[in-house]
C-alpha cells in the first residue's frame, strides 16, 4: 500500500471529551446509529449511507480556510480521473502528526476525530463491516472544479473496508444538480459488471458525510464530471482492516482478504464484455502484393488520390519503418469525406443523443461494463437490423467494410511491411458527457500460429467539429508504456498520469477531422481514449481497426 | 514474397532509439514542428511581408494560444530589421506586424510585470521608426498604435492613481482617435481584435466595483440564486473587490462617458461588417462575430431600460405608482427599439453548426417577448420562437440547455 502510513498515526490520541463534542449529538445517539444501520442494510444499490451536518460547522469552516490557505493543489489527470490533488500533502497521512498538528491543526483534530475510537465504533455499527483500524489512516484533499470527474470504480485496493467523503462545498450556496460533481452509484448485473447507469445519486453539500462499505464487485460508484466554473472540495478517505496489535486484528485477514479481490473471474468477464471483437482472417494474398490497377480504382473511392502515388507510399513506409507509427491528415478523399462530414454533423446537430443504455437504438449499442470502457458502437453484422440503417449507419458500415478489403489489405503491406492474419473493425462513438476507454494491454490472438508478438492498430478519426487540441475536454487517444504495474485509482506511480513523464508517453492524438493513423503496438502498450467532457461540442467518431499479425522475420531485429 | 525489412513495436522502437542514440547525435531528435502556410494565389509565398502577415493572421485564425507562432514572428522581424534597417523601418505593414505580435506577446507573460511592459513599450517604439510624420500616420500603424493602447490600459492602466487618471482617460481617447476601420482585407481581423479589446476594457470599467464577475458559463446556472452568495473559494469566477469608485479614479473617469464609448465601438463595428465580405478567407465567421458583439452592444444598452419598464409595468412598487403612462411606453418603445436591433444582429452572427449563437438568439427574443403586451398574441409568438430555437439547440448541445429551456417553460 503506498498511501496509508501506519506509523505517523500510531501515536495518534483519542479524543478527547471536547473533540467528541464537535460531533453532532445525533452520531452519540442509539436510536439514531440504529436507524441509520437499518436504512444502510436496506440500501440500493450496495450498502451505504449518509450523515447530514456530521461536525460542528465552525470547526468544519476552520478545517476547510487552513486547506485552502496552507495546501497547494494540483491538477492531475489519468485515463480514470481528473482533479486536483494536493502536492506533497496528497495523503494527509504521509505527514507525522507533530507536522500536521502545527501546520494544520484544525485538520489533524479532524484526522484525529475520524479515525478515532468512539467514531470507528459509530460507523463499524452502522454498516456492519467490523472492525476498523484506527493506526492506518488513509486521508486526502480534492478539489473538483469544471471538467473534473471520477470514472466508474469499485474503490477495492488493498485492506480498505470503507470508503468515506466529508464535502467542503461553500455552506451558502446549495450545489445543484445541473452543476455536475455528484456521487453516483451503480448497481450491478453480477458480482464484478457494474450496469451503465447509475440508480443513485448524492449532491455534495458541506458538512454531509457519505460512506459505503467497500463490496469487492458491488461497490462501484463515480464522480460525474463538474459542469459549470464551481469548486467541489471534499475530504475523502477509506477505514481499513485493523493493524497487528488492535482490537479485533486476525492474523492472516488482510492477506486473505487482498487475495480475494486480486482472484478476477475471467471468463465472467469475457461474457458480459461488449462488443464482442470477432476478427475476420485475411483472404489468402496472392505472390504479387503490388497494387493492381482495380485495387487502385478501388482504393481511390475512398482514400485521397495523392496516398496511392507510389513515391507517397513509400514515403510513408520509410516513416513507419522508422518510427513503428505514422499519422496522415486529410485520409479520406473529399468526396467521401464531404459525405461524412455533412452525415456526422447532421446527426449532432439534430438528433436526440442517447444518455441512457434503453434509449440506445439498433443497430448501435453500448460498450460496457463502464468500469472498462463506454461508448456506442455499430453493430455492422446483425442482417436483421439492415432496416434500421440510417444513411449514415450505411456509410459508416460500408467504410468499415472497406478497410476490412483485400485492397485496403495490400495497401496496409505496402505502408507497414507487415503481413495481416486477421482484421476487425469497430465504429465507435464517445458521447460528450459519457464515454471512454480505459487504460488496457493488447491481448495477442491465441488461436493463431506463427503470430508476432505485437500488433497493428489503426485509427481513422473522424470528429467533425473543432475544440480538442489543448486535450481540455478529453476524447484524445493516448499510448504509453507501462512501466510501472501497480494501479490504483489515486496512485502517484499510476502509469496514466497523463504528462506526469513526457517519456511514457509514446503517442497523444486528439480528436480531429479525417486523420488516420498507424500503431504497431506491442504487447506491454496501455492505450486509452480519455473521457469525453459534457464541454465538448460533439462527440469523438472514429473508425477502429486491428490486425493480428504473421511473423515472418527469420532475424529478430530486437 | 521477398525479404522485407520489418519494423518492431512502439515500445521496443522508443527503447533501441534511446540506446542507440548518441549524446551529441541530433539527428534521431524530433524535427522542429513544420507550419505549412497558405498566401493568396495573387501573393508571393517568398516575400517576407507576405509571410509575417499570414502568420499574423494564422495566430488569430488560431484561438491566439501560440507564443510559439509570435516569438517566431517576433525572431523574424528582429533578424529582418537588423539585416536590413532603412529597408524595413520604413515598411509600415512590416512595423505593423512586429509591433502587434510583440504587443501579444506581451499577453503570455502575465506573471512578469516588468516584461509585458517591456514588450509593449518596445512594441510603441516600432511605431514610431518612421521618420516622416506621415509615414508614422500610416492606418495600420494607427490601428496597431490604438491596439497596444488600449491593451496596456486594460492591463495596468487601471490600477493608477488618480493623479495619471487624465492621462488614461486621454490615452483613451487617442487611441479612439487613432482607430480607423481599414480597408485592407488581410487586416480586418485584426481590426476586429482591436475593437475587441476595447469592448473588453469598456467591460472591465463598467464592471469595476462590483463584487462579482460573471461566471464562465454562467448561462447553464440559469437560476436566480443570490449571486452574492458565490462568493469564496467555492466560486471560480474572478472575485472583484467590492470598492467604491473615487471620482478621480481612471476607472470613474471613463465610466462617466461609457455609454458613448460602447457606442464608438459598436458604430466601428457596424462599419468593419459593411467592409468584410463573405467571400474573403474567414470572411463568414468574421461576420458573425462582428455581428454577435454588436448584438450584445444593443442588449447592453437596452437592458436598462427593459429593467426599468418592467419594474414599472409589473410592480406593485408605490414609488413607481405614479409614473406617467406616457414616460412608461417611451421606455417600451426604446427598449423594443433596441432589443429589435439586437436580434437582427444575432440573426445575422448565427453559425448552423454553433447551438450557442442560436441560444443567444433566442434568449434575446425572450427580452423581446418580456416587453411584449403580456399574454399577448404577439408575446406567445416570440416566446415560441425563442422555444424552438433553445428545443433545437439543446438537441445539438446534448442537454446542455436543459435548465434554461425548463426555465422558458417555467
Amino acid at each position: 500500500m503506498k498511501r496509508s502510513n501506519v506509523g505517523a498515526a500510531a501515536t495518534s490520541k483519542k479524543p478527547s471529551i471536547t473533540d467528541r463534542k464537535l460531533f453532532n449529538d445525533k452520531v452519540w445517539d442509539t436510536q439514531f446509529t440504529k436507524d441509520l444501520q437499518n436504512t444502510i442494510a436496506d440500501s440500493k444499490p450496495f450498502q451505504w449511507g449518509c450523515v447530514q451536518d456530521l461536525l460542528e460547522p465552525t470547526f468544519l469552516a476552520k478545517v476547510k480556510t487552513e486547506i485552502l490557505q496552507n495546501i497547494h493543489f494540483t491538477l492531475k489527470e489519468t485515463d480514470i480521473y481528473k482533479l486536483n490533488q494536493t502536492g506533497d500533502l496528497a495523503n494527509l497521512s504521509k505527514l507525522g502528526s507533530d507536522e500536521l498538528q502545527s501546520k494544520l491543526p484544525h485538520v489533524w483534530q479532524l484526522r484525529q476525530l475520524i479515525y478515532s475510537d468512539e467514531f470507528r465504533n459509530f460507523i463499524s455499527t452502522v454498516t456492519q463491516c467490523g472492525p476498523l483500524s484506527g493506526v492506518k489512516t488513509d486521508l486526502s484533499c480534492h478539489i473538483y472544479d469544471k471538467h473534473c470527474h471520477l470514472l466508474n470504480h469499485d474503490d477495492v485496493v488493498g485492506s480498505r473496508r470503507v470508503s468515506f467523503i466529508l464535502y467542503l462545498n461553500d455552506p451558502h450556496h446549495q450545489w445543484k444538480d445541473h452543476y455536475g460533481g455528484n456521487l453516483r452509484l451503480f448497481d450491478t448485473v453480477t458480482k464484478d459488471i457494474p450496469l451503465s447507469d447509475p440508480v443513485a445519486k448524492l449532491l455534495p453539500k458541506f458538512n454531509q458525510y457519505a460512506f459505503f462499505k467497500v463490496q469487492p464487485g458491488y461497490s462501484f460508484h463515480d464522480v460525474e464530471e463538474v459542469r459549470i466554473n464551481k469548486k467541489r472540495l471534499s475530504i475523502q478517505g477509506w477505514f481499513h482492516i485493523p493493524q497487528n496489535g488492535e482490537v479485533g486484528y486476525n492474523k492472516g485477514e488482510e492477506e486473505k482478504w487482498c487475495k480475494s479481490i486480486c482472484q478476477i473471474d475471467e471468463k465472467k468477464l469475457k461474457d458480459y464484455t461488449f462488443p464482442k471483437r470477432a476478427p475476420a482472417t485475411v483472404q489468402p494474398l496472392s505472390d504479387s502484393l503490388d497494387l493492381t490497377e482495380e485495387d487502385i480504382r478501388i482504393l481511390g473511392e475512398f482514400i485521397a488520390p495523392h496516398f496511392l502515388n507510389k513515391d507517397k507510399l513509400e514515403s510513408l513506409r520509410d516513416q513507419f519503418l522508422n518510427n513503428s507509427y505514422i499519422s496522415v491528415v486529410d485520409f479520406l478523399n473529399d468526396a467521401k469525406a464531404g459525405v461524412l462530414s455533412k452525415l456526422i454533423k447532421d446527426n449532432e446537430l439534430n438528433v436526440q443523443m442517447p444518455t441512457k443504455q434503453t434509449e440506445i437504438a439498433q443497430p448501435w449499442d453500448l460498450a460496457r461494463p463502464p468500469h472498462q470502457w463506454q461508448f456506442l458502437y455499430l453493430e455492422e453484422k446483425n442482417n436483421t437490423n439492415a432496416s434500421k440503417f440510417t444513411h449514415l449507419d450505411k456509410e459508416l458500415a460500408g467504410l468499415s467494410s472497406f478497410f476490412k478489403s483485400l485492397p485496403f489489405q495490400k495497401f496496409v503491406i505496402k505502408v507497414t511491411g507487415l503481413t495481416p492474419l486477421t482484421v476487425s473493425s469497430l465504429v465507435r462513438r464517445f458521447r460528450p458527457g459519457f464515454d471512454y476507454m480505459l487504460a488496457d494491454k493488447t491481448e495477442l490472438n491465441k488461436a493463431l500460429e506463427n503470430v508476432m508478438d505485437c500488433v497493428l492498430e489503426g485509427t481513422l478519426c473522424l470528429t467533425p467539429m473543432d475544440g480538442w487540441d489543448t486535450n481540455s475536454v478529453g476524447g484524445y487517444e493516448l499510448y504509453m508504456t507501462a512501466e510501472n504495474e501497480e494501479k490504483n485509482e489515486w496512485n502517484d506511480e499510476d502509469p496514466t498520469v497523463v504528462g506526469r513523464d513526457g517519456d511514457s508517453t509514446l503517442i497523444n492524438k486528439p480528436a480531429s477531422w479525417n486523420s488516420f493513423n498507424l500503431v504497431l503496438r506491442d504487447q506491454d502498450v496501455l492505450e486509452f481514449v480519455k473521457y469525453v467532457s459534457w464541454d465538448a461540442k460533439c462527440s469523438r467518431w472514429d473508425l477502429k481497426l486491428k490486425w493480428d499479425l504473421l511473423d515472418d522475420d527469420d532475424d529478430d531485429e530486437e | 514474397m521477398g525479404k522485407r525489412s520489418r519494423p518492431v513495436g512502439l515500445s521496443k522502437n522508443k527503447k533501441k532509439a534511446k540506446t542507440n542514440a548518441p549524446a551529441e547525435d541530433k539527428s534521431e531528435a524530433p524535427a522542429a514542428p513544420q507550419l505549412t502556410l497558405l498566401v493568396a494565389e495573387d501573393e508571393d509565398p517568398e516575400d517576407e511581408i507576405v509571410q509575417l502577415r499570414t502568420l499574423w493572421n494564422t495566430y488569430l485564425q488560431g484561438g491566439k494560444d501560440s507564443d510559439t507562432l509570435l516569438n517566431g514572428i517576433v525572431n523574424e522581424s528582429d533578424s529582418l530589421l537588423s539585416n536590413d534597417r532603412e529597408k524595413y523601418a520604413a515598411n509600415s505593414e512590416f512595423l505593423a506586424v512586429f509591433a502587434l505580435a510583440l504587443s501579444e506577446l506581451a499577453m503570455f507573460c502575465a506573471d512578469d510585470a516588468e516584461r509585458m511592459e517591456k514588450y509593449m513599450g518596445t512594441a510603441m517604439e516600432l511605431l514610431d521608426l518612421p521618420e516622416a510624420r506621415d509615414a508614422r500616420e500610416d492606418p495600420l500603424l494607427k490601428l496597431a498604435r490604438s491596439k497596444i493602447v488600449f491593451q496596456r490600459i486594460l492591463l495596468n492602466g487601471l490600477q493608477q492613481e488618480e493623479s495619471a487618471a487624465e492621462d488614461v482617460v486621454a490615452q483613451f481617447m487617442g487611441a479612439r482617435e487613432s482607430f480607423s476601420v481599414t480597408d485592407h482585407a488581410p487586416y480586418h481581423l485584426s481590426t476586429f481584435e482591436t475593437l475587441n479589446l476595447a469592448h473588453d476594457l469598456l467591460e472591465v470599467v463598467e464592471n469595476y466595483g462590483k463584487p462579482f464577475a460573471v461566471p464562465d458559463n454562467e448561462e447553464v446556472d440559469s437560476d436566480n440564486d443570490s449571486e452574492a452568495e458565490e462568493n469564496g473559494a467555492d466560486d471560480a469566477a474572478v472575485a472583484v473587490e467590492m470598492v467604491s469608485l473615487d471620482k478621480s479614479s481612471p476607472v470613474h473617469k471613463l465610466k462617466q462617458e461609457l455609454p458613448a464609448h460602447m457606442a464608438w465601438c459598436r458604430d466601428q463595428l457596424a462599419l468593419l461588417d459593411n467592409r468584410v465580405s463573405k467571400e474573403q478567407a474567414e470572411g463568414p465567421k468574421l461576420k458573425n462575430n462582428i455581428n454577435r458583439l454588436i448584438g450584445e452592444l444593443y442588449l447592453r444598452e437596452a437592458d436598462p431600460l427593459s429593467t426599468k419598464f418592467l419594474s414599472l409595468q409589473y410592480n406593485d412598487d408605490e414609488d413607481d405608482a405614479d409614473a406617467d403612462a406616457a414616460a412608461v411606453n417611451q421606455l417600451r418603445k426604446d427598449a423594443l427599439a433596441l432589443t429589435d436591433k439586437a436580434i437582427s444582429h444575432f440573426i445575422a452572427a448565427e453559425d448552423p453548426e454553433d447551438p450557442a449563437t442560436w441560444v443567444q438568439l433566442a434568449e434575446s427574443y425572450i427580452d423581446l417577448g418580456n416587453l411584449q403586451d403580456n399574454e399577448s398574441v404577439e408575446q406567445e409568438a416570440t416566446y415560441t420562437k425563442a422555444e424552438k430555437l433553445l428545443r433545437k439547440a439543446n438537441v445539438a448541445a446534448h442537454n446542455k440547455y436543459e435548465d434554461v429551456l425548463n426555465n422558458l417553460l417555467g
